[in-house]
């Protein structure tokens, strides 16, 4: 257990370097395209601790990647608060939401709580559409680009604020479902009424990876916001939720590489596809039913069974026939 | 005073007309849920294959409605075999997170929206009006043909469904497979036909709330999910698995929405109908009606 998670480390202290020097050597598509599966991967592993892990839904995590991203910027635009200020309030605003709404929607179970949570997604999207003296309305908003020391802060700086705050995401998450924690969520995933029965206050660590979620999808949504450069209402509308959840189905749940794994893939799509453009939600649609199809687990879950399954030989070949039959 | 009733009938037949196509949308989540405790989250598009169904044989292949309708309804029901053979079935075979069929419902969902899409551009599919655009003058008070035939349409399709669930030996066997799955297998029933069926008439009951409505505001590809949340927003109000309490439910939405519409203003007729649905969720999350009409064991909330 303990050398797995030397060499776990090891191996994200390597890429954390690698694409720490990237910006010295390669194109800024790739740097854009790094920035851009960083953004999506921290959403993608905050929606996995409740979904993955905790099994439950949320299908409105739009919601608080649009309040992370509304809030900086509005802030900045009306009352000139600077961008790393407003940053953390948005997040503790998001997860304030998050809290007051945790007493409404975690006491719903299954369908119940999909469509509540559908419908505060809806609900902030409506708001940012609708309002437009709060949030620039539907016609959208330019988001001020960062400043430091006086000075633009420029791109590099962004880059690796962003590149920090993904790295500080997956170490969260990587420590926290080793310990005491993240056994407790599997244990509620796995079954309520049990981890009830063994002493778990399900209720506190429901609330718990829900709050993380939300805090996680503001993080994302702030750093999207300077991202983009503009914020339109339509970003934030429930396709957004969608494709968060289809990115850490597409990887697998309740694995935080393959939430990593499945943000990578449906964010690069769309730019092997640009020629394309039309069939982009057909391909999303056709991905995540093969997926679910054919390898419920997830490229995560699945790849290494295949991968032993291919190094043991023909000889446990007869393993797979009848676990396809039961 | 006057000005105030005599603007509240149209209003009403609005939210009236409005409300039972929620609540057409609402049943047919409710068929599939009664048979099989799963939502179908492709619901919407089913509506809209219908309705892109319908557009292509009036427009591109000149077919008269008569031809068009049920055709588009043969399209609904095919589009719920497919779903339930092609993802539903094969996922509850396997031990998945119980999300998962739902999630396999709304690829199918994704799939179909963007093949339309491409076929279609994302553009707009407009019907005409069943009867011409002239408004009905019953009373003095002038109504949208359209609107009324939705009205009466519903009415036609609860009661149908009413006779079917609680006068024929076939509603028996879809009752008794919604309530135990493992006994119903023991007497004899074949359970995996049964969910097969509800997803087809699932399907031609969105088929048919699809083409009612396409005159009244034109379909793109892509605004089958929207007619599917406000379905399944009428369904959770109303009541879950009971087909009677989701119409309701779908009626009562409608109504609020047509007079935030009516008095306050349209920008804000989905937000309102979110804070209906989010007060519902916190003080009765069973729904308004759920034991309208129906045996207590029936709707039970898994």
């Amino acid at each position: 257990m303990l050398r797995n998670r030397k060499k776990d480390l090891l191996i994200i202290c390597g890429i954390a370097l690698a694409a720490g020097l990237l910006p010295l050597g390669v194109a800024e598509f790739y740097r854009y395209m790094v920035v851009l599966v960083s953004i999506y991967g921290i959403a993608a592993l905050g929606l996995n601790i409740f979904m993955g892990y905790c099994g439950q839904i949320n299908m409105g995590s739009a919601g608080f990647f649009c309040i992370g991203a509304y809030l900086p910027t509005m802030l900045q635009v009306k009352y000139n608060v600077h961008y790393l200020i407003g940053f953390p309030v948005g997040v503790v605003f998001a997860v304030l939401v998050a809290w007051l709404l945790s007493y409404p929607l975690l006491r719903l179970k299954g369908h119940a709580m999909a469509i509540g949570t559908l419908s505060f997604g809806m609900a902030v999207f409506l708001i940012a559409e609708r309002f437009p003296n709060l949030t620039g309305g539907a016609d959208g908003i330019t988001v001020p680009p960062m400043t430091l020391f006086g000075g633009d802060a420029g791109d590099k700086v962004y880059y690796y604020l962003i590149l920090v705050c993904f790295l500080a995401a997956y170490l969260i998450c990587y420590f926290l479902m080793e310990s005491r924690i993240g056994r407790a969520l599997k244990a509620i995933r796995d079954d309520e009424d049990a981890a009830s029965a063994l002493g778990i206050d399900v209720d506190y660590y429901k609330r718990f990876a829900w709050l993380i979620n939300s805090a996680f999808m503001a993080v994302a949504g702030s750093l999207f916001a300077q991202q983009a450069g503009f914020l339109s209402p339509s970003t934030f509308a429930l396709w957004t939720s969608i494709s968060i959840l289809v990115m850490i189905c597409v990887g697998g749940l309740g694995t935080n590489l393959g939430a990593v794994v499945g943000a990578a893939i449906m964010t690069l799509l769309p730019y092997l596809l640009v020629s394309i453009q039309e069939y982009i939600m057909l391909v999303q649609g056709l991905i995540l039913f093969c997926i679910l199809r054919f390898m419920p687990d997830g490229i995560v879950g699945t790849l290494p069974q295949l991968w032993s399954r291919l190094r043991r030989g023909k000889e446990p070949a007869a393993a797979p026939k009848a676990e396809a039959a039961s | 005073m006057n000005n105030i009733l005599a603007d509240i009938v149209p209003i009403l037949i609005v939210g009236l007309s409005l409300g039972s196509l929620f609540g057409l949308v609402g049943l047919a989540y409710t068929v599939i849920i009664n048979a099989t405790q799963l939502v179908n989250f492709g619901q919407g598009e089913f509506a809209m294959v219908a309705v892109a169904v319908c557009w292509a044989s009036l427009t591109k292949l000149g077919l008269p409605l008569y031809v068009a309708f049920p055709l588009a309804i043969l399209a609904g029901a095919l589009m719920g075999y497919l779903t339930n053979a092609a993802i539903v079935t094969p996922l509850l075979k396997r031990d998945v997170h119980p999300f998962y069929p739902i999630l396999g419902t709304m690829s199918v969902g994704t799939i179909a929206a963007g093949t339309v899409g491409i076929f279609t551009g994302f553009y707009w599919m407009p019907i005409e009006h069943f009867f011409g655009n002239e408004p009905l003058q019953l009373a003095g008070v002038p109504m949208d043909s359209q609107g009324v035939l939705i009205i009466l349409a519903t009415v036609a399709i609860v009661t149908g469904y009413w006779y079917l669930l609680h006068k024929t030996r076939l509603g028996l066997a879809l009752r008794a497979t919604g309530f135990n799955r493992e006994v119903s297998l023991l007497a004899g029933i074949q359970v995996s036909k049964m969910a097969s069926l509800s997803f087809v008439i699932s399907g031609m009951i969105a088929a048919v709330a699809g083409v009612l409505c396409a005159p009244f505001s034109a379909f793109t590809a892509t605004d089958g999910l929207i007619l599917g949340i406000n379905g399944f927003i009428a369904l959770i109000v109303g009541g879950w698995g009971n087909p009677y309490a989701a119409v309701l439910g779908g009626v009562l939405v409608g109504l609020i929405r047509a007079v935030i519409v009516g008095y306050i203003s349209s920008a804000h007729a989905e937000l309102g109908t979110f804070v209906v649905l989010m007060v519902v969720l916190t003080i009765k999350p069973q729904g308004l009606f759920s034991g309208f009409m129906m045996p207590k064991t029936m709707n039970s909330r898994t």
